[in-house]
């Protein structure tokens, strides 16, 4: 990425209304983005409208699609529409918490590290590199294990899991900061290192933090869904996509349909915050920044 | 230091790393959950136990010892490949993990191999005509089945050629301990679900350093030589821009390993995957264990020899570290 390290991050925030709009108006970033937000607001409002109670059995199991129950009803005859719309609600939490503590953590190591080296910044980098060569998914099985299945032990696993990746994007783009004229501005002014790094280069790390939240959210996302689909997530009867997938597999030779509501949700949130990032990191010349 | 020194450096990183892993492993296996004996016992033997019997228990057993200690004996078992044995059934962890990880490293093998050859062959056919509909198919599809989550590319081929054309079986019906030939007769969905989860990076790397490569002027010399478009980019851009992706091919091959842990589950693939779920729900901390060493050993072991053949191919690394 040595094009979006050189590029002056100022100018970016000069002209940001005209390319935020520049971005919406491609089709593909405005779908997506317009995706993402209908996904948001649905699960955050999802349990004022939905029409059923989510863990009530009220029908015959597997009801054909109707009036009263508009997507059938699922394996339990629980009304499979108010479990499709609220299935997204606590996979996105849990993520969405635990992302916020590993970007919290992580930016505060990796900015010390970055900036002021050392030994310290050593030992930290050996950590780092030893976390990530454990397989993400055999580390989050790991603290699974250790912490325990509640929403709490998720996001903490969820946090533990992503701090490390988090601490090495934010170390890297530190170090190439650090070399900037602006930072050897503010030392030879006299400016204390802890004013240098919260005034100087927290901010600059800012565009690189708004692509690393929303796709390493929507990472979490997947790895929680597809731990509640192994049976090692969050636990039933909690309506959840990645549960729902995995009951619908039971059926799959006989109602394959049934697998392909929480599979449609559960793709389009992940696509569509993937290609809104993408779009938005295209306008804002940041592309290839995250996902380190 | 020369490309020998380099090379011993990069093992000793290597090592390391391995050492950690393994800390990690200890101490989120062995200390966090309780203790061994805690994680062992079922809950209502548990409470009738009086404390000064468990703590007699634990000195039997060693693990009233401190954790230092029990780690460098930790590590001086592993060193020799001994596991203990399962909490459940008493085997032997090696013996019963044995089968499954041939299984799953003949899944991972032969998508390892696969994958690159598939990107390969995509960014090629991207790069012949740069921005034309194929190209930017191309470029859209990948990034939409990377963002596909792997138990929904896995579901919807086994509704596509299992359910609607039956071709293929939907779940595996064989023995953990079949002759891998067997395997090889089923193995051709989960391959195509971990290729088509992972192929988008590789893919766009490959392409965009194919682009890069045919902006340059060894390649403009070749064409002004009369070359064919095909030519110059198999034989002239492709070899320059296959480098970055190793690394990229590199951590894919790392990624099998979580990739193919769901894989297994959807299919019934009977690898290591299974086993770990089984392991986990069960707290089956040996197994675990085991497991999970194997497993990042693969990934260090990957990633020493991505570093060794990058070394190998691009003069430049080898070139930089003299300075």
């Amino acid at each position: 990425m040595p094009n979006a390290a050189t590029a002056p991050l100022a100018s970016a925030t000069a002209h940001r209304p005209s390319r935020l709009l520049r971005a919406l108006r491609r089709p593909t970033t405005g779908i997506a983005t317009l995706a993402v937000v209908l996904h948001l607001l649905m699960a955050a409002t999802a349990p004022l409208w939905v029409p059923h109670d989510t863990s009530a059995m009220l029908d015959s199991p597997l009801a054909p699609p109707g009036a009263e129950f508009w997507f059938g009803t699922d394996l339990l005859g629980r009304d499979y529409f108010s479990r499709i719309v609220s299935g997204g609600q606590v996979a996105l939490l849990v993520a969405a918490l635990g992302v916020a503590g590993a970007l919290a953590i992580g930016t505060l190591i990796g900015l010390a590290c970055g900036y002021l080296r050392g030994a310290a910044d050593e030992a930290v980098g050996r950590l780092v590199d030893a976390l990530m060569a454990i397989p993400e998914f055999l580390l989050i099985s790991i603290l699974v294990l250790a912490f325990g299945k509640s929403l709490p032990a998720l996001a903490a696993v969820v946090a533990l899991v992503y701090v490390a990746g988090v601490v090495r994007v934010v170390r890297a783009r530190t170090i190439a900061l650090a070399a900037q004229d602006f930072v050897r501005a503010a030392e030879l002014r006299g400016e204390p290192r802890l004013a240098t790094l919260l005034r100087e280069l927290l901010p600059n790390l800012l565009p690189l933090l708004a692509v690393e939240a929303p796709v390493r959210i929507s990472a979490a996302v997947l790895r929680i869904s597809a731990l509640s689909f192994l049976g090692l997530g969050i636990s039933p009867p909690t309506p959840d996509w990645g549960l729902m997938v995995q009951e619908a597999m039971t059926v799959i030779l006989t109602d394959p349909w049934l697998l392909l509501f929480p599979a449609a949700m559960l793709s389009s949130f992940v696509v569509a915050v993937n290609f809104a990032v993408d779009g938005f990191a295209a306008a804002y010349g940041l592309r290839g920044e995250a996902g380190a | 230091m020369g490309a020998t020194g380099l090379a011993l450096r990069r093992l000793a990183a290597s090592l390391l790393v391995l050492l950690l892993v393994s800390a990690v492993v200890y101490w989120g296996t062995a200390v966090l959950p309780g203790d061994a004996l805690t994680a062992v016992l079922p809950m209502d033997v548990l409470q009738t136990i009086s404390p000064e019997e468990l703590a007699r228990k634990r000195a039997e057993l060693g693990i009233d010892r401190p954790h230092l200690v029990q780690f460098a004996e930790f590590l001086g078992r592993i060193a020799q490949l001994d596991f203990g044995r399962t909490t459940v059934t008493r085997e032997a962890v090696l013996e019963r993990i044995d089968h499954p990880l041939r299984n799953s490293l003949i899944l991972a093998g032969l998508t390892a191999i696969a994958a690159p050859l598939a990107a390969i062959a995509l960014a090629v056919a991207s790069v012949l005509r740069p921005r034309g509909r194929l190209d930017a198919t191309l470029t859209g599809g990948t990034l939409f089945a990377y963002s596909l989550p792997e138990f929904v590319t896995g579901n919807l081929l086994i509704i596509l050629f299992a359910v609607l054309l039956p071709v293929a079986p939907a779940v595996i019906m064989l023995p953990t301990t079949a002759p891998s030939l067997d395997i090889l007769g089923v193995i051709a969905l989960p391959i195509a679900t971990l290729i088509l989860g992972g192929i988008a990076y590789q893919y766009r790397l490959l392409r965009a350093a194919l682009i890069e490569a045919l902006d340059s002027d060894y390649c403009e010399r070749a064409r002004l030589s009369g070359a064919s478009e095909w030519r110059v980019v198999v034989r002239h851009a492709l070899p320059a821009a296959l480098v970055p992706m190793l690394s990229a091919t590199a951590q894919f091959v790392s990624s099998l390993i979580s990739g193919g842990i769901v894989i297994e589950f959807i299919f019934g693939f009977p690898g290591i995957g299974q086993e770990l779920v089984q392991a986990i729900s069960t707290r089956d901390i040996p197994s675990v264990q085991a497991i999970a060493l194997f497993g990042a050993s693969a990934v260090v072991l990957c990633n020493f020899a991505a570093d060794l053949m990058i070394l190998a191919l691009d003069p430049r690394v080898r070139r930089r570290s003299h300075a």
